[in-house]
This record gives structure tokens, C-alpha cells and sequence, in this order.
């Protein structure tokens, strides 16, 4: 009876009984309203808003606003954008060391439990906090401030951050010190997984570190690795540092990212989002380019590896 | 010594070495925490004029004072603090299991489009999309979900990078177990409930712990839609531009300890389940 009722059940794995409806219904409902309301629907208004000015008429001026203010060498969205690719890049080139990092702790160096924990307060301490002590650190009264106003013959200690000369670079420090271990929740995981006896397959051939890297770690974690590669790309114009935090883009430190945030913040009571909305496609069909050239570069070249 | 087993002598010394620098990021990270402890016990001229020295007296009064003096837009600081539990805990548990049962249900059931949904969310996350935030915000608002307790309901998710965690885990879950279950009289709900879901115990709190950190820690989002129902992050920003006119750093910093603690023991006690659960793949889908 039993083995008759689990048939039935096998059977019935495909068919629309009333609860078995009612539970797809139940599961999908609110995500598919959700996805319709706030990604499909606040996108196409947002190119709506794009080709409207602030009465709601037709227009190309956030268009020609943007190429305008471009094309001037010290306009706040010529500085965002140049600041954006320079942080984009450094992330770019330290994106394998991140890597390593989780490549070392999975390799067990001495103290990696210790390391595993503390390379998570980064993400744990509050934001504000870590600024108030780096802005401090490098401050006016620091003895890093005072080196460099020594070292450059300056005959003043400068104000690292509120100098344009410098605060650029001491921002991409802060993103720089903060973000050395990298993702450490996704490399975790990913190592986690590598069969231990292809590892050890190598060892046994005599394989030293880096052939065992580069020739067995990474095409196994090569879907991970081509996943975030394509991410990073994704995000080309989202890349920032703590500017917001540290200087608010004064001192020629903008970043797009910065300058849409503080557009949105600035603008909540007028609602006149028009020309962040007309930036926002302009880079849209940039990053959408630049995403799917990487994304058939990675499925061109490389295959996924099943283990 | 353990960890040597095997290895060549040069391998040894390029693990002593990475350590070596691993030791001196770690000592940095390790000391933020240092100087927010002894900051939040000094006074507000001593981390004026040397931020580094260690304060002659320690001032535990500067926790006092954080209840007494740290409000934002009449908001005390045990409001803030129920706000940051209710938009952090709550949307964080809204979101988590929207999207499990989300990606539960699209994996083991076919329905209309049922297929479409991975593809969908592998174009959403590889198809960037900039500048909508002001069409989000005019929405948001007319919907009067800013300063709005309900605006936590904007948790409820399906499409998103948590969905490619769920659909691995589901996909590679026997249908058997459910089979068993529906034997035993249980219908859809109670399986997904009390067979299935439970199963996806580990990556659920891996998932949770994150997007509640995330939330818990942030300020921007809030600082745009809740002004008036500041979380603690917000009302430490806010409180932190106002600093100039009230010159209490030490009540700030204290602030930010308070912030931090709760989130580092959470991390501590949990560590091994973030850090191994998750792992994502291939973008063929």
C-alpha cells in the first residue's frame, strides 16, 4: 500500500492539486510583486525621467547637460569619473592579491584561524568609526602629516585630507587597508569545496605553490573567479572609496558613486531626480557593454570545471 | 607545527612570510578596536589633542552621557536602538526567507516561468544598472513608506544574489526527503516548513548574519528614507556632523562601540558558519 500511495506521490510530483497551487502562489507572489514593482517598474521610470525635465516634458537637456559638464576639465562629474576608473583600476590589479589572501588561509599558514576572524572586523566595525581614527591618523597634527610636509619641503604640515594634492591618494590608502582580505565569505566557501586529493595528486608530482595555484586551484575555482570578475565589471562605476565618509568629494576626491548618493541625499525634497537618472543610463549602457564583452570573454576562453 | 607537515623548506618561508604580513594588517584592524575602547573611555580634550595617548582617568561616565545626550530629531538613544533592531533583525529575516522559499519553490515545483527565473537573476546581477535611485525614492515616497515603520516590508526579496545561494543548496536536496514526508499525510506547506527548509538551516544563518551586518552597520540607505526614525548608524553620522557645536567626541565614539559590540560577538559565535557555507558558481546557469 505504502509503495502504491509513493507512486501516486511520484505522479502527482507535477500536478496543480489546490494546496500544491496555493503554496507556489503562497512562495512566489510577494518576491514577483517586489521584482515588477522595484526593479522593472523603478527602472523604466527612471528612463523616463531621464527624458523629462522637472514639469515631466520631453527633453534631451540631461543629455546635454551631462555632455556639457563633461567636457569641463574641473566639473564635478568629470573629476567623479576620472576618480571612478582610478579606484576601478586599483581594485582591478589587487583583485588577484585578494585572492591570495584567501588562498593563503585556506593553505593553513601558521595562526590562519586567527587571521580568519580578525580579517572580518573590517566588515564588523562600524564605518564612521574607522574614518573618525584614520582621518586622525593621517591628520594635521598627525607624524604622517608632518613626514610628508618634512619630506616635500612644504614648510607647513598639510591636512592630507583636505588638501586636493593628497586626499585622493589617502583615500585609496583607507580602501586599500580596509580591504586587503578581500571577499572572505565567497573565497571561504569556494576553497572550502576543492577536493583535498587533487591537491594532494600534485603534491605528489612535486608541484610547488604557485603551479599548484595557478595550475589546479584556479581552473577549480574558475566559475567563483569568472563570476567575480564579471561582478567587478558590473560595478566599474560603483567604484569607490570611503569618500563620502572622508571628504563628502571635496578636494577633487567626487567619485560617481559619491556624486549619485549625495544627489539623492540633497534632492529629497524637490524629488528632482531628472539628470541623476539621465547620468545613471548614460553609464548603464557603458557598464552593460563593458559587462557582457567580460562575460563572453570569460565563456570564450575558459570552461567551468565540474568536481 | 602541523601545518609545516610536507612542506618544502621554501614553502614554509613564503607561509612565514604572508603570515608575517597577515600579523601586521591583522595588529591594525585589531587596533581600531583598541582605540575605540580606550576613545570611548577618555575625554572629549584628550581625543582632541593626542587621539593616540591613553587616557589618564578612565571615564565610563561617557556611557551615561551616551543615553543622556545622544539624540537625533527628538529621538532618544533606546529609540534608535529599536529601530536599528527592527529594520536591521526584522528585514534581515524578510528578506532571507522570502528569497529561500523563493528559490525553494522555483527549483523543486515547475510553474509558469518557472525556468526563467535563474537566467533572470543571473542578468540582473550581470547587467548593471546606475542612477535609479531617484526614481526608487519618488516611489518609495509616494508609496509613504519613508519614515515609515512598514518600509521594512521593502526587505521582501526574491531576485537577488541570496536566490543563486538557496537554488545550489535546494537543487542538490533529494526530493526523497519530501516524498518520505507526503507518505506520512504532511502536505506542501508543513514539507517545506518542518522537512525541507529546516535542512537549509546552515546557509540560512550564513545568509541572515550577513545581510543583518550589512544592515546594521549601514547609514546611507537609512539616512535617505528613515531621517525622522534614525537608526543607531544614522544617528551616529548625524550626530558626528553636529559634533563642531557639541564637542563630545568621547560620546560619539562610545556610540560606535556600542554598535560594533553586538555585531562582533554575533561574528565571533558564527564565524565558521559564514565563512564555510557560502560559495557561489558558474554564470551559465
Amino acid at each position: 500500500m505504502i509503495a502504491a500511495k509513493s507512486k501516486n506521490i511520484r505522479e502527482g510530483h507535477n500536478k496543480n492539486s489546490k494546496t500544491r497551487t496555493l503554496f507556489i502562489i503562497c512562495c512566489i507572489t510577494l518576491p514577483i510583486i517586489q521584482f515588477l514593482v522595484f526593479y522593472v517598474y523603478t527602472n523604466a521610470s527612471s528612463v523616463v525621467l531621464a527624458f523629462t525635465d522637472t514639469k515631466g516634458n520631453f527633453t534631451f537637456d540631461n543629455f546635454a547637460r551631462f555632455f556639457k559638464e563633461f567636457s569641463m576639465k574641473t566639473s564635478s562629474i568629470r573629476i567623479a569619473f576620472k576618480n571612478t576608473l582610478l579606484t576601478f583600476s586599483i581594485l582591478f590589479i589587487t583583485f588577484p592579491f585578494k585572492t591570495l589572501v584567501s588562498y593563503f588561509l585556506y593553505k593553513k599558514i601558521p595562526g590562519y584561524r586567527v587571521y580568519r576572524i580578525l580579517f572580518f572586523l573590517p566588515m564588523v566595525i562600524f564605518s564612521i568609526c574607522t574614518t573618525l581614527m584614520y582621518t586622525r591618523i593621517v591628520g594635521v597634527n598627525s607624524f604622517i602629516a608632518k613626514g610628508i610636509g618634512e619630506w616635500l619641503n612644504l614648510g607647513y604640515t598639510p591636512d592630507l585630507l583636505g588638501d586636493s594634492r593628497f586626499a585622493n591618494t589617502f583615500i585609496i590608502i583607507h580602501l586599500l587597508w580596509l580591504g586587503f582580505p578581500g571577499d572572505l565569505i565567497i573565497w571561504g566557501g569556494t576553497f572550502a569545496r576543492i577536493p583535498e586529493d587533487m591537491l594532494e595528486a600534485g603534491r605528489v608530482d612535486g608541484t610547488n605553490w604557485w603551479k599548484e595555484f595557478t595550475r589546479i586551484v584556479v581552473p577549480l575555482i574558475w566559475p567563483t573567479l569568472a563570476l567575480k570578475m564579471v561582478l567587478l565589471f558590473c560595478t566599474v562605476f560603483s567604484a569607490s572609496g570611503a569618500v563620502f565618509l572622508l571628504t563628502r568629494g571635496a578636494y577633487g576626491t567626487m567619485t560617481l558613486q559619491a556624486w549619485q548618493y549625495i544627489q539623492l541625499l540633497d534632492n529629497t525634497s524637490t524629488t528632482a531626480y531628472n539628470y541623476l537618472s539621465a547620468v545613471g543610463l548614460i553609464l548603464s549602457v557603458v557598464a552593460i557593454a563593458i559587462s557582457l564583452t567580460i562575460r563572453n570573454i570569460t565563456d570564450k576562453y575558459f570552461s567551468d570545471v565540474e568536481y | 607545527m602541523k601545518a609545516f607537515k610536507r612542506k618544502s623548506p621554501a614553502e614554509i618561508a613564503l607561509h612565514l612570510f604572508v603570515s608575517v604580513i597577515f600579523a601586521v594588517v591583522s595588529a591594525s584592524y585589531v587596533y581600531i578596536l583598541f582605540w575605540m575602547l580606550k576613545s570611548s573611555l577618555s575625554t572629549h580634550t584628550e581625543i582632541v589633542m593626542n587621539p593616540f595617548s591613553f587616557p589618564k582617568e578612565l571615564k565610563w561616565s561617557n556611557f551615561k552621557d551616551l543615553v543622556r545626550y545622544f539624540n537625533i530629531n527628538g529621538n532618544t538613544f533606546w529609540n534608535m536602538l529599536f529601530n536599528s533592531v527592527w529594520f536591521s533583525v526584522l528585514g534581515a529575516l524578510l528578506q532571507q526567507f522570502t528569497t529561500a522559499t523563493f528559490a525553494y519553490c522555483s527549483t523543486k515545483y515547475k510553474f509558469f516561468g518557472s525556468k526563467l527565473i535563474y537566467p533572470t537573476i543571473l542578468v540582473i546581477m550581470t547587467l548593471p544598472i546606475y542612477g535609479s535611485e531617484g526614481a526608487k525614492y519618488r516611489l518609495i515616497s509616494q508609496l509613504g513608506l519613508v519614515d515609515s515603520y512598514a518600509h521594512v516590508l521593502l526587505s521582501i526579496a526574491g531576485f537577488t544574489a541570496s536566490y543563486l545561494y538557496y537554488n545550489a543548496f535546494f537543487k542538490n536536496l533529494s526530493w526523497g526527503y519530501a516524498e518520505a514526508a507526503m507518505i506520512d499525510g504532511a502536505n506542501d506547506f508543513k514539507i517545506y516548513t518542518r522537512v525541507m527548509f529546516p535542512q537549509a538551516t546552515p546557509i540560512f544563518t550564513a545568509l541572515f548574519l550577513t545581510t543583518w551586518l550589512t544592515s546594521w552597520n549601514s547609514y546611507q540607505s537609512a539616512l535617505v528614507y528613515l531621517p525622522n526614525l534614525p537608526t543607531l548608524p544614522v544617528g551616529i553620522y548625524q550626530f558626528n556632523q553636529e559634533m563642531i557645536y557639541r564637542a563630545r567626541m568621547d560620546v560619539l565614539i562610545a556610540a560606535c562601540l556600542v554598535v560594533t559590540i553586538p555585531a562582533l560577538i554575533l561574528f565571533i559565535i558564527f564565524n565558521k558558519t559564514l565563512t564555510t557555507n557560502l560559495s557561489v558558481g558558474g554564470l551559465k546557469g
